[in-house]
């Protein structure tokens, strides 16, 4: 009895052995490439260099850097802020039509009573502006909606007539926000249509017959039975989009025109680039402007994790825990 | 879809390390003997180190000096001493972006002798300990006597001579001579230069281009060149006693660019070394450009004519403009690392002092030269009948222009400064500013952000 306890520990340990070794080259790799330089952020946040020479000295100064990103007024911080604003305002001017028209479109393509002809041919194709490069993208669509004659949208609107003059189209800042958002949205519905799709696969069958046979139309059966079950998915699809938005820098970059209309769309990512890249050598302020930018994420993904979490299983768990810690305490006593 | 972000981080990273880990230091730790082969470079100061190095590296953002000058010109024509190397380095990006690419390079520790600068990012390197000075390498000012005052001037920091530039870079207005015979009357280009004198001159002149075209035709065509010309016309630095100040040249510019703007003498929508800037030079719906030595057959001015079969090639003509101003230049530095000093100093004095290596290389390259004795040479030799400007002799041409640039020190934040003008003037030109002062407080705002370790 007691040697065969000692044979199943003795098998669960080198079983774990194998287990750590097959995950040690991601936590390798994350520790040297994520880690590292995350902790590294945060210590040259606390530094300027003084003077513009490519060796200038670092020197220490506390937490300044971020204090004159969120609590000194000056250009600083009114550009920090501004661009805090651009990255929600472009991201959730992205997500919103994205996640509509995403579950739209995988409702469909999953409904057995549609069947939707060519199902494969429209999954390639919606997924694949997904695969071309964003500068691609950008650069496909900075031509399209260029300001002279010659570009095609103005090209088109002058030959219907429409307009007389070529629109500066990239010179008005709700215009550019708009493109911006549209082509993100553009380039990843594929991409969340096929997750959604997939999750929406995995729901027992028989819940969408028991559905039909109780009587229950598309839109109950959307609300009631689609929605809460992949609601996990869901929650994953906003969380990465969330992460990847607030990082967003290609399209929006791309889009940058040379005039002061840039800085309707001047990201946090793009802000912490110039900062860094600049001739000024700013690494403090833009090591600062990450961690902020890290925190942000940090919380609001909190957030979600939090508003998306199963209610009952909480409520469950905590009973759960109060009770053993009523069993405990009875024990004591 | 944010996995996929990271792997490609993951990706772009490991290429980098493997990058990295591919260098190896080529720095001559040996001692060669350098005194084998006739070509050797002899030391004129005899406090100068001996050449250790087997390997002579020349860096620059683009392939120009390390390869169409260094290997091409400098090589072919004077060799290297028996086992040294020549390595260009080159990065294949615009001197705007050259600042990474350079840093990296020198803190990697790799070998390094002679390095490349432009103006607007002279000080970071000069500044820093990776450069060296020119008497390190045993060059004394006193050799630059040839050279043009302001190549001098931008050269020297705090009075110590660490770069001298290969080329004098005056700027010009180029303009179209039919469409200047056809509007104004104009025949040659003193009696063009007499109509662009001054900027009075100059608008009444556009005025008059504009009624003669109808309207079509502008005299010039985007604002980024015109900056060119009061930016080197400034005799402040930006920056005194760690605050910046905003000098007159700034708002006289901005006036000029509305008045430009507001009468049609200019096309605000057409963008700096965009097509449609180019386009304008071939559609006959401008009159000329600004553009300067390095924007002829490099750039610019043969991106307007089209190319060699463009519709307006050889229909160029230039002359000086309103103001003597120069745009840009290429110097040459020392790496504060070299092991080969001699050749270091014998390559810097090719290209920047000594006058028959230097018309050597204009005549190769036809490279306006930073030498007034060898571009006299030069003129004296026939010049160069440029095919690009119908035969118009350019080297005599921009032989007095050069001599006409205003000496002007650079600072540290030149290239920051002017990038925090560039949309201002856009947008004060087009209306978007109600006044001037909102304007300069636009300017003055982004030079805040992108300097706030001044004194605000």
């Amino acid at each position: 009895m007691m040697a065969s306890a000692a044979n199943r520990r003795i098998r669960r340990l080198s079983y774990a052995k194998y287990g750590y070794m097959f995950i040690l080259p991601f936590f390798l790799v994350y520790f040297i490439f994520s880690l590292y330089p995350l902790l590294y952020t945060f210590y040259i946040s606390t530094f300027r260099a003084a003077g513009t020479a490519v060796d200038a000295e670092m020197y220490y100064v506390g937490f300044e850097n971020f204090k004159d990103l969120l609590f000194i007024d000056s250009p600083v911080r009114t550009q920090f802020f501004q661009a805090i604003g651009n990255t929600l305002i472009l991201w959730i001017c992205n997500f919103i039509p994205q996640i509509a028209l995403s579950l739209l479109l995988a409702v469909w393509f999953t409904d057995n009573r549609l069947h939707v002809p060519g199902k494969g041919f429209f999954k390639v194709v919606m997924y694949m502006p997904n695969i071309i490069t964003a500068a691609s993208v950008a650069t496909l669509f900075l031509s399209l909606f260029g300001e002279t004659q010659y570009n095609p949208v103005n090209q088109i609107l002058l030959s219907w007539g429409w307009i007389q003059e070529p629109i500066t189209f990239l010179q008005t800042y709700q215009i550019k926000r708009g493109l911006v958002s549209f082509i993100l949205a553009w380039m990843w519905f594929g991409n969340t249509m096929v997750m959604l799709m997939a999750s929406i696969m995995g729901i027992n069958p028989s819940l969408f017959e028991a559905a039909q046979i109780d009587g229950a139309n598309s839109a109950q059966v959307f609300a009631h039975i689609t929605v809460p079950s992949i609601r996990p998915m869901l929650v994953y699809v906003f969380i990465t989009s969330m992460i990847g938005g607030l990082q967003m820098f290609d399209v929006p970059y791309l889009f940058n025109v040379g005039t002061d209309i840039d800085k309707y769309t001047r990201t946090i990512a793009i802000y912490i680039f110039e900062r860094y890249s600049g001739a000024t050598r700013d690494y403090g302020r833009s090591a600062a402007a990450s961690i902020i930018l890290f925190i942000i994420t940090g919380i609001l993904g909190a957030i979600v994790f939090y508003i998306n979490s199963d209610k009952d299983e909480i409520a469950e768990k905590k009973r759960r825990r109060k009770e053993a810690k009523r069993l405990k305490g009875g024990a004591g006593f | 879809m944010n996995l996929k972000k990271n792997l490609a981080l993951v990706a772009a990273l490991a290429m980098t390390a493997t990058v990295f880990a591919g260098c190896t230091k080529t720095g001559g730790e040996e001692p060669v003997d350098t005194t084998a082969g006739g070509n050797d470079p002899v030391a004129t100061d005899p406090a100068a180190p001996a050449d250790t190095g087997d390997t002579f590296t020349v860096m620059s953002w683009n392939d120009e000096v390390p390869v169409k000058w260094g290997e091409k010109v400098y090589v072919a024509d004077k060799g290297l001493p028996e086992g040294v190397t020549y390595n260009p380095v080159n990065f294949g990006v615009g001197g705007g972006e050259a600042t990474p690419y350079f840093q990296n390079y020198m803190e990697s520790g790799e070998d390094l002798d002679v390095f490349a600068l432009e103006a607007d990012f002279a000080l970071t390197f000069l500044n820093s300990s990776y450069a060296g000075t020119l008497a390190d390498v045993g060059i004394s000012a006193d050799e630059f006597a040839n050279a043009y005052d302001y190549t001098m001037a931008i050269g020297t920091v705090d009075g110590v001579l660490k770069a001298v530039s290969m080329q004098s870079c005056p700027g010009v207005y180029a303009y179209r001579t039919d469409l200047a015979d056809s509007y104004l009357g104009v025949k040659s280009p003193d009696e063009m230069q007499a109509l662009v004198k001054d900027w009075d001159t100059y608008l009444d002149t556009a005025a008059k281009v504009k009624e003669a075209s109808g309207g079509k035709c502008t005299m010039s065509v985007a604002l980024g060149g015109l900056w060119q010309v009061f930016s080197a016309a400034r005799e402040q630095d930006w920056v005194v006693d760690n605050k910046f100040v905003v000098t007159d040249e700034v708002k006289e510019f901005l006036e000029l660019s509305k008045t430009l703007a507001d009468n049609g003498y200019i096309d605000t929508n057409a963008k700096t070394w965009d097509a449609s800037w180019y386009g304008r030079g071939q559609d006959g719906t401008t009159m000329g450009m600004f553009t300067c030595a390095w924007g002829l057959e490099g750039c610019i001015l043969i991106d307007a004519a089209g190319g060699v079969d463009g519709p307006s090639y050889g229909l160029w003509n230039i002359t000086e403009g309103p103001a003597g101003w120069y745009w840009g230049g290429t110097w040459l530095a020392v790496s504060s690392t070299t092991d080969n000093p001699n050749l270091a100093a014998d390559f810097i004095r090719y290209f920047c002092a000594d006058t028959d290596t230097m018309t050597h290389f204009a005549e190769a390259t036809g490279t306006f030269v930073n030498n007034k004795e060898a571009v006299k040479n030069i003129v004296a030799n026939g010049g160069y009948a440029n095919p690009l400007l119908g035969g118009q002799d350019s080297y005599a041409y921009f032989a007095p222009a050069a001599d006409n640039v205003p000496a002007m020190n650079i600072g540290e934040y030149d290239g920051t400064i002017k990038s925090a003008l560039n949309p201002v003037m856009v947008d004060y030109a087009t209306g978007k500013y109600a006044s001037i002062d909102d304007a300069i407080k636009a300017f003055t705002d982004n030079v805040q952000a992108a300097l706030p370790n001044l004194n605000w």
